[in-house]
């Protein structure tokens, strides 16, 4: 079963998902009331975040309420230059633009000259993937929008973020 | 010149565009080409190369010779990091290949964003797509309109 993720519904970000992922379990052990399954990506041993612990939990949420920040002001960017009228080009363009900001922003001045390289080297473009690589993924620029504004319902479900109705 | 078995793919290393022979696996530089005749994209990593088309109205994903139908429903990808070895897995059936993940020195990983593996790691991104119904339909759709412009050019 596939989840759908809906629109931001409340302040705190949380989000609705329409199915539970298949990689997780309802479970009363859980901080929201789920775990992964046993073998998936994001259960122990091989996860870090141990899902029935309060205090990692609450650590993994802050990491993703920080990112659903970005996420909601990537999609009210979107929302306004579709209002204008531009075009999905230019809109796919300005996202890619701003979520390798968002990304470099999370570095010291110190470390940015090793990630310039790195970026340079990768995708020839210092700032990080490239609108062309992107499009070269997705496609076309709608998808390269969705792509940027994608979110992991797992992960959010896990943190209590994503609320399952 | 482009022979009956190659395909125009894109490189999403920014480094411009393969012919892709589907037989050997392999792709071939052709230098400047036109993005929207391009079928599909490719990827080398640790020596293996990695391609995402479409071919005749489906959508492929192939590893080196070897090919699957996306919506095979036996077809199983896998994708995980190895925290400890700072390596990450991937393995479509019964193939695995486990090399350096892309945030082995990267100070502000954080695992608690998976989104980023989609970005940064190309099998990450096949992953993603294999588990993305409505992602397979839009690239069958735009790749599958660029091979209809090829094959009319």
């Amino acid at each position: 079963m596939q989840a759908r993720v809906g629109p931001a519904s409340v302040p705190d970000f949380s989000i609705v998902v329409r199915a539970v992922p298949d990689d997780l379990m309802r479970h009363r052990s859980g901080v929201y009331g789920y775990l992964p399954r046993p073998g998936t990506p994001f259960a122990k041993p091989r996860w870090h975040v141990d899902w029935t612990s309060r205090p990692e939990v609450a650590q993994a949420r802050d990491v993703r309420l920080d990112y659903h920040r970005g996420l909601q002001a990537e999609r009210e960017v979107v929302a306004a230059m579709r209002g204008q009228g531009v075009s999905d080009e230019h809109i796919a363009r300005h996202i890619v633009a701003l979520r390798n900001e968002t990304r470099l922003s999370k570095y010291s001045e110190a470390e940015l000259p090793m990630i310039y390289a790195r970026n340079l080297d990768k995708y020839g473009d210092r700032q990080g993937p490239a609108y062309a690589t992107l499009l070269a993924k997705y496609g076309s620029p709608p998808e390269v929008i969705r792509a940027g504004l994608r979110s992991n319902p797992s992960m959010d479900i896990l943190t209590g973020i994503g609320i399952v109705q | 010149m482009k022979n009956d078995k190659e395909i125009m793919l894109s490189r999403v290393d920014g480094r411009g565009f393969v012919l892709y022979d589907v037989e050997s696996g392999r792709g071939r530089a052709c230098g400047d080409a036109d993005a929207r005749k391009t079928q599909g994209n490719m990827h080398s990593v640790g020596g293996h190369t990695f391609a995402l088309y479409a071919d005749g109205g489906q959508l492929y994903f192939q590893w080196n010779r070897r090919r699957w139908n996306l919506r095979d429903p036996d077809l199983k990808i896998k994708y995980r990091h190895d925290f400890e070895a700072k390596s990450s897995v991937f393995s479509a059936n019964d193939a695995s290949l486990a090399y350096p993940a892309w945030w082995r020195d990267d100070p502000a990983f954080n695992p608690n964003i998976p989104e980023y593996d989609e970005d940064e790691d190309y099998l990450a991104y096949v992953f993603s797509v294999k588990n993305n119904l409505e992602l397979q339909k839009a690239l069958k759709r735009t790749w599958d309109d660029s091979a209809h412009a090829g094959s009319a050019a």
